[in-house]
């Protein structure tokens, strides 16, 4: 247990360490940021947008403004709270951009021929979620698995509590239905 | 039943998930543009140079507004030469957008500028500058025509503000390359 207490305490130490020199442009410390949590970016990128492709764009994208914002983090918070709200932002942004980039010049048919072609073949909820509808499948992952509350996410998404806590029912009960 | 599935689905759904590729250089390379940031505050300036020039010559225009229908060969004189100037300015336009790209495009093969035939803006601006030559033909053929001759400028305007866009979108990152509507004359 101490020994698990002191290794958390010395990740974190390791990590403002890492913070302090990336802000200073020290691109070798921000790598070291980037390999600590590109799975958690990675994670959220996909699930958030249902396409491995698309998800490896947004998650560059989050990373450059990651690398943009560095400097204005001030160490108020825990570093993985201030970026994991960011990432949340940005990657919500991201999505909407591609996706309108890609509706607006893509005949429907080929962008989803697109999005369903060269899928990775993760396991459980991640082989499910990316079957949902875009709204709900957005809140339900901001609410079951990052935890956001629905006051939360309706300002995020610029939307009523109650459309979020319709859209999250309306997620589950599909869920439900490829399970059953 | 598929209430308590789904509950444990959830429960077990792993924080992270491994991209199938590594993602870091095409970061690294866009981060390098973000740090090149301030070498590009060449492209204001440039813009505000094709805007100026453009005034200036719709307030030439305005100027000689009264002379144009008693001289048509100095009309089509300076048709011919604002045609060159904007061809200029294009170019000016594209040499630094060419640069910027061979930069960029080392890092993500998968950003487009505008002079990327694959790019959405390459299409819309070529279809401005078909208009445009088609303009100045008619131009050509009727120098007096005032409406032709405030659309075909618009064309060019309209050409570097898109040229513009396309830039600032391409530097910044961002996939939303579709062209933004403007104001018409």
């Amino acid at each position: 247990m101490t020994t698990k207490l002191s290794k958390d305490c010395e990740s974190k130490v390791d990590e403002q360490l890492l913070v302090a020199q990336a802000q200073q442009g020290d691109k070798a410390a921000f790598q070291q940021l980037y390999l600590r949590h590109q799975g958690r970016v990675y994670a959220l990128c996909y699930r958030l947008s249902g396409q491995s492709q698309l998800a490896e764009e947004i998650a560059q994208d989050c990373f450059v403004r990651l690398w943009q914002k560095l400097p204005l983090f001030r160490g108020d918070s825990q570093f993985t709270t201030w970026m994991h709200a960011l990432v949340v932002r940005q990657a919500l942004n991201s999505v909407k951009q591609h996706k309108s980039f890609w509706a607006r010049f893509l005949p429907i048919e080929a962008s989803q021929a697109q999005s369903s072609g060269k899928e990775h073949n993760y396991d459980g909820l991640d082989k499910l979620i990316v079957r949902l509808p875009e709204r709900a499948r957005i809140i339900f992952v901001l609410h079951a698995i990052e935890g956001y509350q629905h006051n939360e996410i309706a300002k995020l998404l610029n939307l009523a509590p109650g459309t979020s806590k319709a859209q999250y029912h309306r997620a589950r009960n599909l869920l439900k239905e490829m399970l059953s | 039943m598929s209430e308590d599935k789904l509950n444990d689905l959830i429960a077990q759904t792993p924080k992270t998930l491994t991209p199938a590729k590594d993602l870091w250089p095409n970061i690294e390379a866009r981060l390098d543009v973000v740090d090149n940031a301030p070498q590009q505050g060449s492209w204001p300036k440039l813009m505000i140079a094709c805007s100026m020039t453009l005034l200036a010559v719709i307030g030439l225009l305005n100027w000689q507004g009264l002379n144009i229908n008693n001289n048509q060969d100095s009309t089509l004189i300076m048709l011919a030469q604002i045609h060159a100037q904007h061809l200029q300015q294009i170019e000016q336009l594209q040499q630094a957008t060419a640069t910027q790209t061979v930069a960029l495009r080392a890092g993500d093969q998968q950003l487009k500028s505008a002079l990327d035939p694959h790019s959405p803006w390459f299409g819309a601006i070529e279809e401005l500058r078909q208009a445009a030559q088609l303009l100045y033909q008619a131009l050509k053929n009727d120098p007096h025509d005032k409406q032709l001759l405030q659309l075909w400028l618009w064309t060019h305007s309209r050409e570097i503000e898109l040229l513009q866009q396309s830039q600032e979108q391409y530097l910044n990152g961002k996939i939303d390359l579709t062209p933004k509507p403007t104001n018409h004359i």
